[in-house]
């Protein structure tokens, strides 16, 4: 066996009850490293062309990464694989916390299962010995006290560590996610639907093996000066003073190629509100379901929402493992809730944006509240979001009525009704069942004058990331395999990889790599193409060692992850050759999807979030994009053929793929 | 740095410390927890052993520490 990866799965038929251990061949951890890359292998030839998403013959695969454990930084995140219920295609959700050393230390690179159980179980591997055991007691319970009661029972010599589902995913919500560390949220893709459908409710997991670096020195070494950009923290600005440094991006015609180093000050002191107020104002964050602007949800009324808000309330900041940073928090919200909940994850971003200015609502105190509530539930915030804000311009339409939401009065901002609607849909009561499996779903039950509202790629809402002011968004939202995305690739994650300074076959951008017009956003040409390539590569490879992307904003150079990769593995590969494992991911995920029947195109975002009609007024005036142009760029940046997007036969060859 | 006779025990050096939680989770015998401390930035959580009797001084905790915050020191008599 090598070094950094267990070298072996575990393979659960919950069917029949078998649980066998799989080698894994060296050299699929070449050509894939592990986490994604390994559920990409394992899925691509699992997973029969025809399986129902919720049925037996999808596989569920957790999988740690490539660095977890190995000595490196920022290296603590898992991931879940399956077919998508939501988007009928490759599937994956990212989550941090604790539950992806527990994985390795069990010693597996991932668990994998297939089948459905008769009843409901959960997985236990304690003291080397994995076991189904009977979840019928917890079956209908939310995700925290789940993890609570199993955390009590499980008789490890290792404190324990659980991934589980709530009601959403029991209830098959095709926006359910898979939670962890009460209620950190593999949140995307609808695979905690996955997980209900096949009746297990959690996964339990105690173990102790070790995780060998091939050179811990040098592991070290990295790590060191790693961590040193990590500690260099400044005094910076107040939270309310963020919505002006958005409106300064706004104003200036030119841009300078930002150095995420600010970003990660920004993280550390805030965590992912920092950006809350800020990106509404340089028309990054959507509002009003993207039909709104800045002019509506200005810093007046974004203030309520403004970063000094939540770390006000933050009792101890939260890192995941293996991270240096913290940029999560523990909030103390009993005042901010009625009472209803004492603590929860600080909310992120996503959340505070879905719950909030998507919505028009300004109140923080049912932002915590929704947010708990959904963490509990086990349901995707930003799906959730999106469908609450599509219900509205239901409403707001006369497609819904008064009389269809059970005396709802679904107006903007009416805070009271998108708590009551909220419920409903977790609960699957009246509305809420329909709302339940996300906008594009609930668009199709309600006729063609709802789908211009349902906005989705490919069936999954967008993250609260507005491609108008960085088309770079809406091209990943459009050509991932799984569409919808945030966390892949733009522009501006492109200038904060810094790829350039590490890769030689990558484009360097601005004028020196310093400074550019803004207008040269908006153009979709040839380097555009091979920064999104670049992006949705380089992000395989994280997402295949394990790593966080805030981590890889700090830029290449700081964050060492091809030496981490080197010293961990004994490979002596360059960047561009990881470069290379990267594109090979990314092709076997989109052949997954043609062997599953998609048709790449059909991925593309809804129209009103590309800019089609453009918007009258804001930060985004007037903005929209050629989009199927740069589509086709991108396919060809990774050698798939321009009109489908489907991986070229050459291309597949020479990837090794079959 | 590692030893296998039980008679160390790991020194942590908050100064050098990044709140990480590796050593954590690389406890086989659970004898290191998280609390609050005064250093550096507010609000951020340090490893301390809570119970000496616990550890088994192993030196799994120091060897994985990425940036090298814990040594193994001779337990007091």
């Amino acid at each position: 066996m090598g070094y950094g990866y267990m070298g072996k799965v575990l393979r659960v038929d919950l069917s029949s009850g078998e649980i066998r251990e799989e080698e894994i061949p060296e050299k699929v951890y070449e050509d894939y490293l592990s986490g994604i890359g390994l559920g990409a292998y394992m899925l691509y030839q699992h997973v029969p062309p025809d399986a129902d998403p919720l049925g037996p013959d999808n596989m569920l695969g957790f999988v740690s990464g490539l660095l977890t454990g190995t000595g490196s930084l920022f290296t603590g995140r898992w991931m879940v694989v399956g077919k998508s219920p939501l988007t009928g295609g490759w599937g994956d959700a990212n989550c941090g916390g604790t539950f992806s050393p527990a994985i390795k230390r069990c010693g597996y690179d991932g668990i994998f299962f297939t089948g459905i159980s008769e009843k409901p179980v959960y997985l236990s591997i304690a003291k080397g010995k994995a076991e189904l055991r009977d979840a019928t007691d917890l079956w209908g319970k939310d995700a925290v006290e789940t993890e609570e009661i199993l955390m009590e029972t499980a008789a490890g010599a290792k404190t324990a560590r659980v991934a589980c589902i709530g009601p959403a995913g029991e209830k098959l919500s095709l926006i359910a996610g898979i939670s962890n560390d009460r209620g950190r949220m593999a949140a995307r893709s609808g695979l905690g639907a996955v997980m209900g459908a096949k009746r297990l409710k959690a996964i339990v997991l105690s173990g102790t093996k070790k995780i060998a670096p091939h050179n811990r020195d040098e592991m070290k070494r990295l790590s060191k000066k790693c961590n040193k950009w990590v500690q260099f923290q400044p005094p910076f600005i107040t939270g309310p003073m963020t919505s002006y440094l958005g409106a300064l991006l706004r104003l200036l015609p030119t841009q300078m190629v930002q150095d995420g180093l600010l970003y990660k000050i920004m993280l550390r002191k805030w965590g992912t509100v920092s950006m809350n107020q800020a990106s509404v104002e340089m028309g990054d964050a959507p509002v009003k379901n993207w039909a709104g602007s800045n002019k509506d949800f200005g810093p007046k009324k974004s203030l309520p929402v403004n970063p000094d808000v939540f770390t006000d309330c933050e009792v101890v900041k939260y890192h995941c493992y293996s991270c240096p940073l913290g940029c999560g928090g523990i909030c103390s919200i009993h005042n901010k809730t009625g009472g209803a909940f004492n603590e929860s994850h600080k909310p992120e971003y996503e959340t505070v944006l879905a719950l909030g200015g998507l919505c028009m609502n300004e109140d923080p105190g049912s932002i915590f509240y929704m947010n708990e509530l959904l963490n509990r539930a086990g349901m995707d915030s930003i799906s959730a979001g999106g469908t609450l804000a599509f219900a509205v311009e239901c409403y707001q339409n006369a497609i819904l009525t008064k009389e269809d939401t059970d005396g709802l009065e679904l107006n903007w901002g009416n805070t009271e009704a998108l708590v009551s609607l909220l419920k409903k849909m977790i609960a699957r009561e009246g509305i809420g069942d329909l709302l339940a499996d996300g906008t594009k779903k609930a668009a199709e039950r309600l006729g063609l004058n709802a789908r211009k509202f349902a906005i989705h790629a490919g069936g999954q809402e967008l993250g609260m990331h507005d491609g108008r002011n960085d088309p770079g968004f809406n091209l990943h939202y459009s050509v991932e395999p799984t569409p919808g995305r945030h966390t892949t690739g733009s522009w501006l994650y492109y200038e904060m990889f810094q790829l350039w300074k590490k890769v030689k076959t990558v484009p360097k951008i601005g004028l020196f790599g310093m400074i550019y017009h803004k207008d040269k956003k908006y153009v979709a040409d040839e380097t555009k193409a091979e920064m999104g390539a670049a992006c949705s590569k380089y992000m395989s490879l994280l997402n295949g060692a394990g790593s966080c992307m805030f981590a890889a904003f700090m830029g290449a150079p700081r964050f060492p992850m091809f030496d981490w990769l080197n010293a961990a593995t004994g490979w002596r590969k360059t960047p561009e050759e990881y470069m290379e494992i990267g594109r090979r991911i990314q092709t076997l995920r989109q052949a997954f999807n043609v062997k599953h029947g998609i048709n790449p195109i059909d991925y593309k975002v809804n129209s009103r979030a590309v800019g089609l009609p453009a918007l009258k007024e804001g930060a985004n005036k007037g903005r929209s994009m050629d989009m199927e142009k740069l589509m086709k760029g991108y396919w060809e940046a990774l050698g798939w053929d321009t009109q489908t997007g489907k991986p070229s036969e050459a291309t597949l060859r020479s990837l090794g793929i079959q | 740095m590692t030893t296998k006779s039980g008679k160390e025990i790991p020194s942590i050096n908050i100064k050098k410390c990044n709140s990480c939680i590796v050593c954590i989770d690389s406890c086989p015998v659970d004898c290191l927890s998280l609390s609050l401390t005064n250093k550096g930035i507010n609000g951020h959580k340090y490893p301390n052993l809570l119970n000496e009797n616990s550890c088994i001084g192993c030196g799994t905790c120091a060897l994985d520490c990425p940036v090298d915050a814990i040594t193994m020191v001779a337990r007091a008599a």
